[in-house]
C-alpha cells in the first residue's frame, strides 16, 4: 500500500518533475519543426516562402510606404510600359506601376484567404463534429445532425462556383459581399469532411477506454476526438487559403464585383478581370498578378503537404531522430478493432 | 452500505441481457414488424467473488467481450440487473456512474488502438486519475449558482455581454481550487511510481504508444486501469494480441499485481491454457448464455456440457498421433439474431434430444459438486464422457497433412 499511486487522495504538489524549461522546450520544437521539413526540401520552401508572403503583407498593411508608388496611382511613368527596372512589372494604360498593386493587394488576398478558410474551417467544424460525435439513434442528436446533413447535402448539390457567383450578384459588390458569398459555399465541405473523420475516430478503442475511465464527453471530445481530426484538418485548411484564393478571384473576375480602379481594396483577381481586355498588347497587366496568384496559392499546398508529415507523432520522432525520409504514414491507426482471434495455443510456462 | 463485507460478492448478475436492435427496412416498418436484435448476452446470471479471477470462455461471437463491457458499463444492459458491491448499478448514469467507473476498470484487447496515438505515456496512463480525482465540480458550489443565475438574469446574451464577462471572471475567482489530481506534476509523479509496478521504465512517461512493443502497450493499457486503484479489472483478452513469450510475463505480472492488490480479475479469453494458468472460476459461455460454471480445475478436467467438452477437444496437444484428429462438432455458430428456442447447441450437439429443440435447459448445480452448475438436458448421462472421446480418428487429404 505504501508506494502505492495516491489514488483516494493523491498528494498536493510533488517537487517540480524532469521538464525541461519551457524555453528549452520551445527551441527543441523549433528544431524539430526544421529537421522534419528538412527532409522536404519543397515542403521547406513552402514553409519559407508562406513566411515570407506572411512578413510582407504585414509589411505592407502596417506601412504602404514601403510600396514603390502608392496602390492605384497614375501616371507613376511611362504608360503602357513594359517591364523595366523602374517598374519591373510594367505599367498600364494610364501609367500605374503593376508592382505597386500586386504588392498592394498581397494583405488583402490573404487575408481574404485566411478568413474564409477559418470561417468555414469554425463553422463547418463544429457543425460537422456534431453531426459525427452526437448522432445516437433516437436523440436529439441524431435530429441535429439529420437536419445539418440534409443541408450541406443542399449546399453541396450545386456546383460551388456557379453558387457563388449567384449569390455575389445577389448581395451586390463589395469585399463583403463576394467573401460572405463564397463562405456560404465554402463551409459544407468542412462539414463532410470533419464528419468522415469523427465517424472513423469515435468508435476507436481509446475512445471507449476514455470513457471506461470515466473522462465526461466534453472532454473526451476536445482531447481525443478533436485532437486526432486536426491532423487532416489543418493540412486541408492550408491547402484550403491557397484554393480560396483562386476562387475568390475568379469570382471577382467574373463578375466584377470589386471594380479596380475605382475601388480601393485592389485584388488580384479583379485586376487581372479589370486588364483583361488590354491583356492582348499589356501581357504583363494580367500575367503578373497570375503570378501571384500561382506563387501564393504554391506555397500554401506544399506548406500543406509538410504539415501532414509534421502534425503526426508517428512520423515526426522517426524522421527528427534518422534524419531521414520516411514513406508517409497509413491514413490514422488501423480501422479494425478486432483483429482475428489466433488459435488457442500459447502454453503458458 | 454493504462494500467490503465479504459474504457480499463483488459483482452479481441477474438474468443479465444485451440486446441490440436492428435496424428495421422501411418495408419492416410499414408491415409493422417487430424489431429484431442480436441477442448477445441472454439471461446471464453469475457472481464474481472479492479477490478471484473469474474466465470466461467461449468462441468468437458467443458474448464474452460484450458481457464484459456491461460489467464495466459501457454497454447500458437491456435488462436484468448488475448489482457491484451490492449495490444495483443497472441504472446508474450521469456523474455517479462516472464516479463509479473508479471502482471498475478495464483492460482492452487491442493494445494498440486503445491507447491514444497522439498523446504521451504520462498523459494515457494518467487519464483516469484526471478524470477521476482531477475534475473541478461542474458549475456547482454557491460559485456557480451565482454564475448562473447572473447569466440567467441578463437574459439576452448580446446586449449584456459585459455583465456575461463579469460573471464569468466573477465565477473563475470563486470556484473551488482545481483538485491536486488535476495538476500535471501530480498525474506524472503518479504514473512514474506506478509504470515499474507493470514492468515498464519510469523514465519513458514523455514516450508514446508508437514507441512502444505489444506487450509494452498492453502493460501501458493496464496501468491505466490500475491507477485509480479499481477493485474489479475486466481483462478483455489481455494477451491474445501478443507473442507466446510476452504473454506469459503478462499473465505473471497479473497474478503478482492481483496478489499485491487483492484485485478481482474478470478475465475474458479463448485461450483455455491462460484459463488454466491463472483462473479460479470459469464460466463458458455460448450464444450469448452460461452454460457451464465452475472451478477452473474441475471445469478443465472433467466438462460436462457437451459445448465445453468441444472447446477443450479443440485444444492442440502435441502428441504425434493425435495430428490427423479432428473434433465431431460440426457446423457454424449460429444466428445470434432472434435465436430459436431450445438448448442453443442443438444444432451442433452430438448428444441432440428431442427436448433440447423444445426448450431451454436450466442452469443447475451437479451433483457431487456444490460449486459447479451446467446447462444440460442431459448432464447426468454425459458427463462422465472424456472430451477425447468427441475426436475421431480422420484419415486427412495429402494436402492437408502438410505442415
Amino acid at each position: 500500500m505504501g508506494t502505492r499511486p495516491a489514488a483516494e487522495s493523491p498528494r498536493p504538489v510533488v517537487p517540480p518533475t524532469s521538464r525541461p524549461s519551457p524555453w528549452r522546450r520551445a527551441g527543441r520544437g523549433a528544431r524539430t519543426v526544421y529537421r522534419v521539413l528538412r527532409t522536404n526540401p519543397l515542403s521547406l520552401a513552402g514553409f519559407i516562402l508562406v513566411v515570407l508572403l506572411a512578413v510582407a503583407a504585414v509589411v505592407i498593411y502596417v506601412d504602404p510606404g514601403v510600396l514603390p508608388y502608392p496602390a492605384l496611382a497614375i501616371f507613376t511613368g511611362p504608360p503602357k510600359s513594359a517591364p523595366t527596372w523602374g517598374h519591373p512589372f510594367g505599367t498600364d494604360e494610364l501609367g500605374r506601376d503593376i508592382f505597386s498593386n500586386v504588392l498592394a493587394a498581397l494583405p488583402v488576398d490573404l487575408a481574404i484567404g485566411v478568413t474564409i478558410s477559418g470561417a468555414a474551417l469554425l463553422i463547418g467544424g463544429s457543425l460537422g463534429l456534431l453531426a459525427g460525435y452526437y448522432n445516437r439513434p433516437r436523440s436529439a442528436g441524431a435530429v441535429a445532425s439529420t437536419v445539418i446533413l440534409r443541408l450541406t447535402d443542399l449546399f453541396l448539390s450545386f456546383p460551388s462556383l456557379i453558387l457563388a457567383l449567384a449569390f455575389t450578384v445577389a448581395l451586390g459588390r463589395g469585399v463583403v459581399q463576394v467573401v460572405v458569398a463564397v463562405l456560404i459555399t465554402w463551409w459544407p465541405y468542412y462539414v463532410r469532411l470533419v464528419r468522415g473523420e469523427v465517424l472513423a475516430v469515435k468508435n476507436q478503442p481509446y475512445i471507449y477506454a476514455a470513457r471506461a475511465a470515466g473522462v465526461r464527453e466534453g472532454r473526451i471530445v476536445l482531447r481525443h476526438v478533436l485532437r486526432n481530426v486536426l491532423e487532416p484538418l489543418v493540412v486541408y485548411f492550408t491547402l484550403d487559403i491557397g484554393t480560396v484564393i483562386v476562387t475568390f478571384s475568379t469570382v471577382a473576375f467574373v463578375t466584377g464585383a470589386l471594380p479596380y480602379p475605382t475601388a480601393p481594396p485592389v485584388e488580384w483577381g479583379s485586376m487581372i478581370a479589370t486588364y483583361y481586355d488590354v491583356a492582348a498588347s499589356l501581357p504583363w497587366t494580367v500575367v503578373f498578378p497570375g503570378l501571384a496568384i500561382l506563387v501564393t496559392v504554391l506555397s500554401f499546398s506544399l506548406l500543406g503537404d509538410g504539415l501532414r508529415d509534421l502534425l503526426d507523432p508517428r512520423s515526426r520522432r522517426v524522421i527528427a531522430q534518422t534524419g531521414a525520409s520516411v514513406p508517409p504514414p497509413t491514413a490514422g491507426p488501423a480501422r479494425d478493432d478486432r483483429p482475428v482471434a489466433p488459435p488457442a495455443t500459447g502454453a503458458p510456462p | 452500505m454493504a462494500a467490503s463485507e465479504p459474504s457480499v460478492p463483488l459483482v452479481e448478475t441477474v438474468h443479465l441481457r444485451m440486446w441490440f436492435p436492428l435496424p428495421r427496412s422501411l418495408r419492416e416498418q410499414l408491415r409493422h414488424r417487430p424489431r429484431r436484435s442480436i441477442h448477445a448476452v441472454d439471461d446471464v446470471s453469475l457472481t464474481i467473488r472479492r479477490g478471484e479471477t473469474l474466465a470466461l470462455i467461449g468462441e468468437s461471437g458467443s458474448g464474452k467481450t460484450t458481457f464484459g463491457w456491461v460489467v464495466a458499463r459501457l454497454h447500458d444492459p437491456t435488462g436484468g440487473t448488475l448489482r457491484f458491491d451490492g449495490e444495483d448499478v443497472t441504472r446508474l448514469s450521469g456523474e455517479s456512474l462516472r464516479l463509479w467507473r473508479r471502482r471498475v476498470q478495464i483492460v482492452f484487447q487491442d493494445p494498440v488502438g486503445s491507447l491514444d496515438p497522439r498523446l504521451k505515456v504520462w498523459q494515457i496512463v494518467g487519464e483516469p486519475l484526471r478524470a477521476q480525482f482531477g475534475e473541478r465540480p461542474p458549475l456547482v458550489g454557491p460559485a456557480g449558482r451565482r454564475f448562473v443565475r447572473r447569466v440567467v438574469r441578463s437574459r439576452s446574451v448580446l446586449r449584456p455581454l459585459g455583465e456575461l464577462w463579469r460573471a464569468a471572471v466573477a465565477y473563475m475567482r470563486e470556484r473551488p481550487p482545481a483538485p491536486p489530481g488535476a495538476h500535471a506534476a501530480t498525474v506524472r509523479e503518479a504514473v512514474r511510481r506506478l509504470l515499474p509496478e507493470v514492468g515498464l521504465p519510469a523514465d519513458c512517461l514523455d514516450q508514446y504508444p508508437h514507441e512502444f512493443s505489444g506487450g509494452g502497450r498492453q502493460r501501458l493499457s493496464l496501468a491505466r486501469a490500475l491507477i485509480v486503484n479499481p477493485s474489479l479489472v475486466v481483462l478483455d483478452e489481455p494477451t491474445s494480441a501478443l507473442d507466446v513469450s510476452v504473454q506469459a510475463q503478462v499473465l505473471n505480472r497479473l497474478v503478482e499485481l492481483q496478489r499485491e492488490r487483492g484485485l478481482t480479475y474478470l478475465l475474458i479469453t479463448h485461450n483455455v491454457a491462460v484459463v488454466r494458468y491463472i483462473a479460479d472460476r470459469v464460466a463458458v459461455l455460448y450464444l450469448g448464455q452460461l452454460i457451464e460454471l465452475g472451478p477452473a480445475a474441475e471445469v478443465l478436467a472433467h466438462p460436462i456440457h457437451p459445448y465445453t467438452k468441444a472447446l477443450l477437444a479443440a485444444v492442440p496437444v502435441p502428441d504425434v498421433k493425435r495430428r490427423h484428429t479432428r473434433y465431431r462438432i460440426r457446423g457454424d455458430v449460429p444466428s445470434l439474431i432472434d435465436p430459436a428456442p431450445g438448448c442453443r447447441f442443438a444444432p451442433r450437439c452430438p448428444f441432440v434430444e428431442a427436448r433440447c429443440r423444445a426448450s431451454d435447459p436450466p442452469l443447475e448445480a451437479v451433483r457431487g459438486s456444490d460449486e459447479r452448475r451446467v446447462a444440460c438436458w442431459r448432464a447426468a448421462e454425459i458427463g462422465s464422457v472424456a472430451p477425447s472421446e468427441l475426436l475421431e480418428m480422420v484419415r486427412e487429404p495429402a494436402r492437408a497433412s502438410a505442415p
